[in-house]
């Protein structure tokens, strides 16, 4: 038997036994969980180790194992002894952990009117301060070399926009200031070129 | 999924898409044809208790900056974490992610997102205005502080 077949027999197995435990006992074993993890969390944050814990509440450390296995079923008088050996509210206990965020950014990306016209080339790009980037195109099979497409792209005399590809752009809404020195704005300098698409990144 | 060798004990698969928000500007949205201005917002966040991750996805399509919204979709994407335990943390306790996750996070919100977008519009005004391609690795800065 390959191990796909294996692991597909395992989770079938896993997952009839999941179905034979009602919702009621999924959500008891879920919340002793977090009530443990959340004790156990307030037991680090306070620079404490298990066994000072258990002098804390008077309770030999192997309780405290027991305790934040997971599986205790805690009654009130003990939530209230270790929220008073925690010096925390007894609801601190049950109030779930905000979402620690980790990435947040907001930008712009533009797409080009030339979308279904691939056959239009880049003529070149005009810096405007004022405008932004207006990019002219023309068409390789006309005879005259003649503007054919003109795309103007605001906002994007800003450091941190790159150019994503010849047909659209991305960037930050607003200009970005660095606390610190960011070696990556660097990269994101962009100059006017003339035969290009006018940001080199 | 995101198994690399700089994250060998750290999984995740995609398990819930929320539409949370949508809307359409219809007669503003019959007089767009050219080009589209896509305003782009990321919160990337992890649940300690729930073990997920959970990103947050919203886009503004205008035909150009301070021009009226044509169209709105917001999606929250969660995500399951395995291997949770080996997550490090800062000396504030706050997890610490890799950013090969966060890269990987980001491109498959965005992506998705993508085609969200592209099966409301079908058939509409907005039929072609597909959000572009984007290089999750080179696009923005992250604003939240380390």
């Amino acid at each position: 038997m390959n191990k796909e077949h294996q692991k597909e027999e395992q989770t079938s197995v896993l997952d009839a036994i999941l179905e034979r435990i009602s919702l009621s006992d999924q959500r008891k074993t879920e919340d002793r969980m977090l009530l443990a993890a959340k004790i156990d969390d307030l037991i680090k944050g306070r620079g404490l180790t298990k066994t000072g814990f258990a002098s804390l509440v008077g309770q030999r450390p192997s309780v405290i194992s027991k305790w934040l296995s997971g599986t205790h079923n805690f009654t009130q008088d003990t939530l209230t002894e270790i929220s008073l050996a925690l010096d925390v509210p007894l609801m601190e206990l049950f109030k779930k952990k905000e979402p620690e965020l980790f990435f947040k950014a907001e930008f712009s990306v533009g797409s080009g009117v030339f979308m279904s016209h691939s056959h239009l080339r880049p003529l070149g790009g005009l810096l405007e301060p004022a405008l932004g980037i207006t990019h002219y195109w023309h068409d390789p099979n006309s005879p005259a070399l003649a503007v054919t497409g003109i795309l103007s792209v605001p906002q994007h005399i800003i450091p941190d926009w790159v150019v994503l590809s010849s047909m659209s752009w991305a960037g930050n809404n607003a200009v970005y200031y660095p606390k610190k020195k960011d070696p990556t704005l660097e990269r994101h300098s962009h100059t006017a070129e003339e035969d290009n698409y006018a940001i080199k990144v | 999924m995101s198994k690399t060798k700089e994250n060998p004990n750290i999984d995740f698969h995609l398990a819930q898409i929320e539409e949370v928000g949508f809307s359409m500007n219809l007669p503003e949205a019959s007089k767009a044809s050219a080009g589209f201005q896509f305003n782009i917002f990321l919160e990337a966040g992890v649940n300690p208790d729930k073990r997920r991750f959970v990103v947050d996805n919203r886009v503004e399509i205008r035909t150009e900056v301070n021009e009226p919204l044509l169209a709105h979709l917001i999606v929250r994407y969660i995500f399951d974490l395995v291997g949770f335990e080996n997550l490090k943390k800062n000396k504030k306790g706050v997890h610490i992610i890799p950013p090969s996750i966060q890269l990987a996070l980001n491109t498959i919100a965005l992506s998705t997102t993508r085609g969200l977008l592209f099966a409301r519009f079908k058939g509409t005004p907005l039929h072609n205005a597909i959000l572009p391609l984007i290089d999750a690795s080179n696009f923005s800065v992250n604003e939240v502080e380390d």
